[in-house]
């Protein structure tokens, strides 16, 4: 049975490192090298940001979420802070780079899977996986 | 969670060298753009950041740099990065960022 943590953590960027820490942690626990380590960092560090930068206060806490499993790390990041509208998110054209839109393209290219779900005016999930690597006996 | 932004303007240059260590996120990437913006807005000139001591950035840092990367080219100046760790050097090319900031 995979063991599974939450924690809940308040809407305000000074606790976003410590949402890292905590994760990263819990990743390096079960086997993570250093590289994937710096990946799980920046992508859970870019997910929290994202409560951050689109709550609207219905909310004062968000809740991190993380499954150990044998073969891979399962992060989801849950908010009740009112959603945004996916349909107007743009990649970023790496040709021509802008100041916005690189949260979810960089958690897509760091980690193994990602889904974002969001319902304006309600919350967003970001669940995001990692496998381990395979180990030779 | 930690920055030091260190300034230094070489007049000889006209160029503002930097070193920029510690860690960049959501709650200083604010902080990091006025450093920089208020150096500029007081001698302009082009800007080089050292990162080899930053141990972490994320899209809210990159963003505000490249933020500055482009107000700065509109006025004919350019800010660069250099010496980059491994894990830095890694999201600046997934995003493309390499190519304009990195010397």
């Amino acid at each position: 049975m995979a063991d599974k943590l939450k924690i809940k953590i308040p809407i305000k960027s000074e606790y976003v490192s410590t949402v890292r820490l905590t994760i990263s942690s819990v990743a390096a626990r079960v086997g993570f090298d250093v590289e994937a380590l710096d990946d799980i960092k920046v992508a859970v560090s870019e997910a929290c940001s994202n409560v951050i930068l689109h709550g609207t206060d219905q909310d004062e806490f968000y809740s991190v979420e993380v499954e150990v499993l044998d073969d891979k790390l399962i992060i989801s990041v849950l908010d009740n802070a009112g959603g945004f509208d996916l349909e107007t998110y743009c990649e970023p054209v790496l040709d021509d780079p802008k100041q916005g839109g690189l949260g979810i393209f960089i958690m897509r290219a760091l980690m193994d899977e990602v889904s974002v779900h969001s319902e304006p005016g309600e919350g967003t999930i970001i669940r995001m996986s990692k496998y381990l690597p395979v180990r030779n006996s | 969670m930690s920055m030091k932004l260190e300034k230094k303007f070489d007049s000889q240059l006209k160029t503002w060298l930097m070193d920029l260590s510690g860690e960049v996120d959501v709650s200083n990437a604010s902080a990091l753009r006025l450093g920089i913006e208020s150096a500029f807005e007081e001698s302009p000139g082009d800007i080089i950041i050292d990162i080899s001591e930053l141990k972490y950035i994320d899209s809210m840092g990159l963003g505000n740099l490249i933020g500055i990367y482009g107000s700065m080219k509109k006025a004919n100046f350019k800010l660069s990065l250099q010496n980059a760790p491994d894990n830095i050097k890694k999201l600046l090319t997934i995003t493309g960022l390499d190519k304009v900031l990195l010397i």
